[in-house]
């Protein structure tokens, strides 16, 4: 086939395409939905969610994984398209200081012989082993959202996709989990969310290749 | 057609505009135009990657694909130059590293340096899409054959296959995207 003979062949499949902009708020919602019904049906929701959903420590676990979630959301629609010249990284910066600001108010309330108890927890391994198995549907399906994009920057794009998934598994685990100091949530919930991203980068490096 | 550099990337910009539409006259001019102004481009580098000067089309059709399957990716309000150049830049670096070359290429001229569209004539007419097309279905075959050699409507393979217009639109894209998974599976 020559190069006019295929341009006949594509210029015969110009179809409305769809537009990138909406499905990644569907990525988000769908995305949420999947790890925070699986929590439900396996793990279930903390029976004292209503007396605790108001007290400081357990909305700035949930600050902390929704503000995660929607700054890799911006970079990861940044990442999806050919061009990406920047990826504006300094977002990042948002969850960090909002788990900084708690983790500071933790040290001034609490004496220093509670610390390391606080950090330490009640089911960190759960919980390490829990936020990537609640973020594996999420992940699924973000990557499948960028495959639809055109990332010139695989392992990148899957990083940030895990990153994604990883705050949207972990959003979903805060509403199981007990540990609700901001120590416990610093270190565990970030390694576990980490895990997440570099499982994405790897499966990214061949499934985001085009 | 001999207007400035930037004339001739607003008019490529406003054919695929209009293309993503659904207008199949202006991607068609699209797709012409900005081939007759790649393949320079396209030859240089793979000269340089020490392709074989029948490989050269080859390359182009596959930047080609990958054009057509990201299409959705550009987004209309911005310029078309940086999109353009970031897919040329991917593609023709991925067909040299599945082709075992290892070359960094400045493609950075894509658009800065747009040639003015020459009638230069393309070698090679028994290329790889030819030896892909096994992988489609009968069906599907029969539809890339009507549209591209004999260059018939949708209306009229339609006609001829006795299938509905929706069924051929369907098949093809099909095709289109078995073509485009075969030439990535391949030489890797």
């Amino acid at each position: 086939m020559n190069t006019n003979e295929l341009i006949n062949v594509l210029s015969a499949d110009a179809q409305r395409s769809p537009l990138l902009g909406r499905s990644w708020t569907i990525t988000l919602c769908l995305g949420f939905l999947a790890a925070f019904l699986l929590m439900t049906v396996t793990i279930e929701l903390r029976p004292d969610l209503l007396q605790v959903i108001l007290t400081w420590r357990f909305l700035a676990k949930l600050a902390l994984g929704l503000s995660l979630a929607l700054v890799s959301l911006v970079m990861a629609r940044q990442v999806s398209r050919p061009e990406a010249g920047s990826v504006s990284f300094w977002l990042g910066a948002i969850p960090l200081v909002v788990m900084c600001q708690a983790s500071l108010a933790e040290v001034i309330l609490v004496p220093a012989s509670e610390w390391w108890p606080r950090m330490v927890g009640s089911n960190a391994l759960f919980c390490l082993s829990y936020i990537p198995i609640l973020s594996l549907p999420p992940l699924a399906i973000t990557l499948v959202t960028m495959r639809h994009g055109a990332t010139t920057k695989p392992a990148l794009a899957g990083a940030v996709a895990g990153l994604l998934s990883g705050a949207l598994g972990a959003t979903a685990y805060a509403l199981h989990c007990d540990d609700d100091s901001p120590f416990f949530v610093a270190l565990w919930y970030s390694i576990g969310i980490a895990c997440v991203s570099g499982l994405g980068s790897l499966i990214a490096r061949r499934m985001l290749r085009w | 057609m001999n207007g400035t550099l930037r004339d001739r990337e607003l008019q490529l910009a406003d054919l695929l505009r209009a293309a993503l539409g659904g207008d199949a006259a202006a991607y068609r001019q699209f797709l012409a135009l900005f081939s007759q102004a790649l393949r320079p481009v396209v030859r240089s580098a793979c000269s340089r990657a020490g392709l074989q000067a029948a490989e050269h089309e080859d390359v182009l059709q596959e930047v080609l694909l990958a054009v057509h399957a990201k299409r959705h990716t550009w987004q209309t309000g911005e310029p078309l130059g940086p999109w353009v150049q970031a897919i040329v830049r991917y593609k023709v670096i991925d067909t040299f590293r599945r082709r075992g070359r290892r070359i960094e290429i400045p493609i950075e001229d894509v658009m800065n340096d747009l040639p003015a569209p020459t009638a230069e004539i393309e070698q090679s007419a028994m290329g790889l899409l030819d030896r892909y097309m096994s992988a489609l279905t009968t069906r599907q075959y029969e539809i890339v054959k009507s549209v591209s050699i004999e260059n018939a409507s949708i209306r009229q393979t339609a006609h001829r296959l006795s299938m509905t217009e929706g069924a051929v639109r369907v098949a093809l894209h099909r095709a289109i995207a078995s073509l485009t998974r075969a030439y990535r599976s391949s030489l890797s």
